[in-house]
């Protein structure tokens, strides 16, 4: 009931907020993954100040959200090209043969980059895989195992950007040649993307299915699957992967896409228009506001009065007992009340023919 | 005189326009043929320069080797090899922009249905109204006459 109660009123703060909800959803993923860049690989000290973060940030709340894209990959090559040219290059590759090859696409998903390293650096990259699963497709698979390549490349850049040195040719693509075998090397960035891609394609699948909660096991079968793929490959490959840290990732992960699911993407809402057109005659400047629904349990009350009287008056004039009238049937999903209105004025017309005769 | 009908109907295209509509509106002013060949050449053209910047990585990964081997490599098989990886990318890429640019011109038209419809009853409230009008126009100058 309080759920319910709950997601009614998100539906209104979602319809007529959406706008400005949106631009501090973009503003604190901005903020979110420029301090990240700043606290991992933070190299440029003439960048590394929280104040440039959330300047950057405020700006990133009013544009698209692959503005920000485009300011953290500018960012990262920045930031690694103070410690090493040799890795900004590479990363600077990377992000160009994505954007050439698999943005013209699918631009939509291109926050994915960003997001999987945010997830990556916060300790929950199983949660963007989950979502993803639940609420776009297998197109999704490509930005999120390329937003898992880079994570790993920038993780790696975070220990050995450092150690390179030296400025003649030979020392210089020498270093190329070690940063790119590490970069693609890595048998545990490989063991992460085969995951991805495997978790991604399970939970769309199985959310796809007919059944009822086909999302929350979908979610829960992506969850396993992601563990057993994780602890598999660490025993195959022998890297050695937090066993507590992976546990809490997957647990945390799970919840969390749970509550985005019920909170945010289950939420049905209208949103606030706001247009502008002409005719012969007038320039018209509207705004409509989506109306509060009534709560579907305030609803079924009178449909149940409304049922059993008209059913006992059939029952009486049948020369039945309305002892003996069935139970009256209740909306068993209280997210059905606002579209059974069509149901019920049906309902009412039946009664009202049944009544007249 | 406000016809509340034609706002609301208005109203409803325009928000239609500012929402699905930035996505549907500019595919399906092309043919769906010049659609899909339009995204064919731009997906050729990037293909190409990310296999360019792919080889040049391959190439600085394998420096050395090519440097020891290169007087003893028979550079015609070397182009030959290269020319096949380039062809195998560009067909394949080629092959994904033809089925994913159709079934995007093809959601494209699916989804203009009920904006179509929606233009097409604004057009019959807007003959009501002339039709109207007409009538009044004609009344009045009888009565005046």
């Amino acid at each position: 009931m309080i759920f319910l109660r709950v997601k009614d009123w998100l539906k209104g703060i979602y319809g007529r907020y959406e706008g400005l909800l949106l631009g501090i959803l973009r503003f604190i993923m901005a903020l979110t993954a420029f301090l990240l860049i700043f606290f991992n690989i933070g190299f440029d000290a003439r960048l590394n100040n929280p104040l440039i973060a959330v300047a950057l940030a405020v700006v990133c709340g009013f544009l698209p959200v692959n503005v920000t894209v485009f300011f953290a990959g500018i960012l990262v090559v920045i930031h690694t090209y103070a410690a090493s040219m040799e890795f900004a290059v590479v990363l600077l590759v990377i992000f160009l043969v994505v954007e050439l090859a698999y943005m013209h696409f699918a631009p939509r998903y291109g926050y994915l980059l960003l997001v999987m390293p945010i997830a990556g650096f916060l300790g929950i990259p199983c949660a963007p895989v989950l979502v993803c699963g639940l609420m776009t497709g297998p197109s999704a698979a490509v930005p999120l195992a390329l937003g898992s390549l880079v994570y790993h490349i920038l993780d790696y850049v975070k220990v050995y950007a450092a150690s390179a040195s030296g400025t003649d040719i030979e020392n210089i693509l020498s270093r190329y040649q070690y940063v790119i075998e590490n970069a693609f090397n890595n048998p545990e960035t490989y063991l992460t993307i085969l995951t991805v891609v495997a978790v991604l394609v399970l939970v769309y699948v199985i959310r796809r299915l007919s059944v009822d909660y086909a999302w929350l096991i979908a979610a829960v079968s992506g969850a396993i699957l992601y563990l057993v793929l994780m602890l598999v490959g660490d025993l195959v490959l022998t890297i050695e992967v937090n066993l507590v840290a992976l546990i809490l990732n997957v647990v945390i992960s799970l919840l969390l896409t749970v509550l985005v699911i019920l909170f945010v993407f289950q939420v049905d809402y209208k949103r606030t228009e706001r247009v502008q057109f002409e005719d012969d005659e007038y320039v018209y400047y509207v705004k409509a506001v989506p109306k509060m629904t009534i709560s579907a349990t305030k609803r079924a009350e009178p449909v149940k009065k409304i049922l059993t009287a008209g059913k006992n008056a059939d029952a009486e004039k049948d020369g039945a007992d309305p002892g003996d009238v069935e139970a009256v049937e209740e909306l068993e999903d209280p997210d059905e009340g606002a579209e059974s209105s069509s149901h019920v004025a049906e309902k009412l017309k039946e009664l009202s023919e049944k009544l007249d005769r | 005189m406000l016809n509340t009908d034609r706002i609301k109907l208005m109203t409803r295209l325009g928000a239609y326009e500012e929402r699905q509509g930035k996505e549907v509106l500019p595919v399906v002013t092309y043919f769906k043929n010049d659609y899909i060949i339009k995204n064919m050449i731009w997906t050729a053209i990037t293909t190409t320069i990310a296999f360019l910047l792919v080889m040049v990585l391959w190439v600085v990964f394998r420096f050395e080797f090519y440097l020891e081997h290169l007087a003893q490599m028979n550079l015609i098989l070397l182009a030959l090899r290269v020319v096949i990886f380039y062809a195998a990318a560009l067909i394949l890429s080629e092959v994904a922009a033809y089925f994913v640019f159709d079934y995007k011109y093809r959601r494209a038209r699916k989804l203009l249905k009920p904006y179509a419809k929606g233009l097409k009853e604004l057009e019959e409230l807007y003959k009501k109204e002339d039709k109207a009008k007409l009538g009044l126009t004609a009344a009045t100058g009888g009565g005046k006459e």
